[in-house]
Formats: C-alpha cells, structure tokens, sequence
C-alpha cells in the first residue's frame, strides 16, 4: 500500500519493484492491494495527501479508471443488499427463478420494481433490530430483579442476626441484672441455637450486574453486600462493545493486584456472565478490566467497571 | 500469442517507435516470446504478466500514457535478443530496461509535474468514456449471474459489511471454506478481476451494439 501511495524512497521503491518483477506472488500482492485502495477511495477513506496522490495516479491510468468505476457500481450495489444477512443471500442462490435474475427478484431491476423490496427489507430489519432490543432489555431487567432478590435475602438475614444480637443482648441484661454471669458467647457474631429457630438461608451464589462506570463506596451504583455463607460470587457485566468473538474479565485490587482472571467467553445477549469464588472478593474496592479478542486472535482491552464490597 | 494479438502490438507501438530505425518484426516478437519459454501457451501467459507488470510499473510511477511506454520496454528487449543478446534472468532484464525508460520520461517532463500540492499542475483526470450507470449496473448483473455459484457467494460475502465486522465476516468466511484469510483475499482478488473484465467486455458489446 505504501508503495503505490508513493510514502516509499526511491530505493525501498526499486527493492520492491524487484521484487514484484520476479515474484508473481509478490506481484499478486500489489494487484489486490491495488484494489484494496480503490475500495478506500471511493468509500473515501483516503486520507487527503493519499487522496490526492491516488488522483494524480488515476489521472493517468484509464485502467484504473475503469477499476474505480466497477469499485463505485461495486459499493452501490452492495449497499442495497447490506441489510440482508449473509445466510439468506446465499440462499437466494440456491432457489433461482426463470427469467429473472436473482437480484432483480431481490430487489427489482428498477427503480419502481426496487421500492416494495426495500420497504419489506426495512420493515423485517426493524421487527429484528425492534425483536433484539426488546430481548436485551428483558435480559436487563430479569438480571435486575436477581440482584434485588438476592439483596433482599441479605437484608432480610442481617435483620435476622441483629434481631438475635438485640435478643441476646437483652438475655444478658436480664442475667446481669439476676447476678448470673453472661455466657461466653461473642456480641459481634451472634449463634442461633438451631433448636430456637430455623436456620437461616445461606445463598451458595450471589449474583451481582454490573455497568461500566459504576460508582464507588456508598453509591447505588456497583456496590455490593456479598452475604455471610456464600460460595460462589456470580458476576454479570453488561458490554457496550458486543463485536468481540471472545472475551475475558480481570478482576484486580486497587493497588492493581489480580485476584481473579474468567476464561474466554462468548458474550451473550450483550452480557458477559462468569462465577467468582467468594473468598476472592472480601470488602474492598475493586476494578474489573474487560479484554475482547477478535476472531483473528488479536486482544484488545475494552471496558474497566469499578466494584465495591461492603461489609 | 496469435498474430492478431502482435498485429494489435504492433500498430499500438507504433507510435512510439516510429522515430527509430529499428521496429519490430513477427521474427522478433517470435523471439521474444520463445525466450518467455519455448512452450507457446506459457510464453503467451508469461507475456500478458509481464505487461500487467509493466503497466503497474508505469502507472504508479505516474507516468502519463503508461501503456506506450510497456511497448517501448518491451520493443527495447526484443531487439536486444534479435540482435542476438544471450539474457539469463528476462523478468529482471525487462525490470532494468523499464527504469531506463521511466528515468528517460522523468527527464523529458518538466520538474513542475512532480508538485501535486501546486494546483496549476494538477493533471487533467482521465475518466473513462461516461457510460450510463444503467448500463454498467446491467453488465454487473449479467457478470454475477454468469459466475459460478461458489464464486458468486464468495465475493458477495467477501465484501459484506463495513470495518471490524467486515474482518469477523471474512475469518468466518474462512473457517466455513477451511481455508487461510490469505487464500481468501486472494480468492477473491481472482473473482473480482474477471468480473471486472467481464463488465469491461459487456460494456463493449453495448457500446457495438448501438
């Protein structure tokens, strides 16, 4: 690309011409990068010394001026057909109909013949966008009301255990009061006698769902009580950037230490959803880096939640 | 090679050689082709990549008309093995003899060409003749359509879409025909050329027809 934008010296040029000359693979490389940058410029995307450049070549090349014209009919006609997914265009392969040719039945050969097509592609395209959003938000919600439950039964436990410690509490008021001495048991962590009342619910997984841009400490935002007795911490994070193929948590300390790394993962319905041992995640604050990787292998940091655990 | 496509060579170079005392032959064109390789249709073969060579050489040099200047080069080899030149390595003979024409043409323009920032020197753009978009979009159709169908699903799919999804496409464009990213591009890269030719053809035929 450098080569026929001319950004090369003259030597590295002549290197490379070389190259080309006696290469055929190397020469194939030029003829698709040439057609690469053709694409660039009629979707301009050139920058404007590249642009210009590219103009002053063209100017001189009727056959490039006739690549750029099959470029731009190229992008026209693939425009039309970018709403269509990838599958049913191969399908409408498949199922040819006479005397038409398969773009045409698509979209109709003119203009008159092409409107009813778009509109009906619009309108499938809008109930699957529409479908799509109104899935994700039920999704949203759904997580939501999982970690409003769960918080609930931690309340509801708390209540429990300071209802006990008051009980406990009065019991040895009374006993002091009688001159009988207290018993042992420490005020701070109370035991109900399992004889004296049920025992309480212990969660094996807390769920928690977090945004990018959480607030820490007191806030509403990405605060979390994780309850006495729980296993396992089930975190949820929801993506803004859903093109990734894989994608991978880290879950650090705030003097950048990791104490939890998930396993490449699909992201699902724009959420990313992985399990914590809960031991990992005393009180504290907390920042969750979110890694994609592309299908090409390439690893690229995305998204940083903050998350505090309160006592 | 046949004699029309030297016929057609010819009359191309002529007005590039038509000052010199030498021009070229059908012995000497024989000559040339046979030290491509001695089997006729490799030697054709080999003659068309090296003018493609040629061309791209010229062009992205921005040298104004490029294809008079291919002929040049290449007219300037065949003489050099009718007189009777012994070359080892003609790929690399034919990329020496292309510079010593590009340094020529260099030093025959006036130095002020070279600014593209100046616009008083900005060159006029060669467009191609206009041609109705109807009419190219009909060739275009009539081109996809004449494809096989692997063919026509691979650059169809290959050009679906716009930047990073673009690339997730095409690796699952890959995965799906077990084949490299590479072997990809240059699959594709094939399918596009001939359908560029085949619109270029198509174009022509209308172009006859009225």
């Amino acid at each position: 690309m450098r080569y026929l934008l001319g950004t090369l010296s003259e030597e590295e040029k002549d290197r490379f011409e070389e190259m080309y000359f006696s290469d055929d693979a190397v020469f194939e490389e030029v003829e698709i990068a040439e057609g690469e940058l053709i694409d660039r410029y009629v979707r301009g995307e050139l920058a404007k010394s590249d642009h210009a450049r590219f103009e002053a070549v063209l100017a001189a090349s009727p056959r490039l001026g006739e690549r750029v014209q099959f470029a731009r009919v190229w992008k026209d006609k693939l425009a039309t057909s970018h709403a269509q997914p990838i599958a049913s265009v191969a399908d409408t392969y498949k199922a040819p109909q006479a005397g038409r040719s398969w773009w045409s039945r698509i979209f109709g050969s003119s203009a008159e013949s092409r409107v009813p097509g778009l509109a009906l592609a619009f309108g499938v395209l809008l109930v699957l966008v529409g479908g799509a959003a109104l899935f994700a938000g039920w999704l949203r919600l759904r997580e939501e009301s999982r970690r409003l439950e769960a918080q609930q039964t931690a309340l509801e436990q708390r209540q429990r255990e300071l209802d006990q410690q008051a009980a406990n509490l009065k019991s040895q008021a009374e006993q002091l009061a009688k001159g009988i001495p207290p018993s042992p048991t420490p005020i701070e962590s109370p035991q109900p006698k399992p004889s004296e009342e049920p025992p309480s619910p212990v969660r094996a997984t807390f769920a928690m769902t977090l945004s990018a841009g959480g607030t820490r400490g007191g806030g509403s935002g990405n605060t979390y009580s994780v309850p006495a007795g729980t296993k396992n911490v089930q975190v949820t994070l929801n993506v803004t950037d859903p093109d990734y193929s894989r994608y991978q948590a880290t879950i650090s300390t705030v003097d950048r230490k990791a104490v939890f790394t998930s396993a490449w993962q699909r992201i699902s319905h724009n959420v990313v959803t992985f399990s914590v041992p809960a031991n990992r995640l005393p009180p504290g604050d907390y920042t969750i880096s979110l890694n994609g990787r592309t299908s090409a292998g390439i690893i690229e940091p995305l998204t940083d939640y903050t998350l505090h655990i309160r006592k | 090679m046949s004699s029309a496509d030297f016929q057609a060579h010819l009359s191309h170079s002529d007005s590039t050689t038509k000052n010199k005392k030498w021009s070229l032959s059908q012995q000497a064109f024989d000559k040339l082709l046979n030290a491509f390789s001695e089997d006729r249709d490799k030697a054709g073969y080999d003659y068309e990549v090296a003018r493609r060579k040629l061309l791209r050489f010229f062009e992205w040099r921005v040298v104004e008309s490029p294809d008079e200047y291919v002929d040049e080069t290449l007219n300037r080899v065949a003489r050099r093995i009718d007189e009777g030149q012994r070359i080892d390595n003609l790929m690399a003979y034919i990329a020496a003899v292309a510079r010593l024409v590009l340094m020529e043409v260099v030093k025959a323009r006036p130095r002020a060409q070279f600014s593209l920032d100046d616009p008083e020197n900005k060159v006029q753009l060669t467009r191609p003749e206009p041609v109705e978009a109807d009419t190219r979009l009909e060739c275009l159709d009539r081109c996809l359509e004449s494809l096989p169908e692997e063919s026509r699903t691979l650059i169809i799919d290959y050009y679906q879409e716009e930047r990073r999804v673009k690339i997730e496409l095409r690796q699952e464009l890959a995965d799906r025909l077990q084949i490299p990213l590479n072997a990809l591009r240059i699959r594709a890269h094939r399918i596009r050329l001939g359908l560029e030719k085949c619109i270029t053809n198509c174009l022509q035929l209308r172009a006859s027809e009225k």
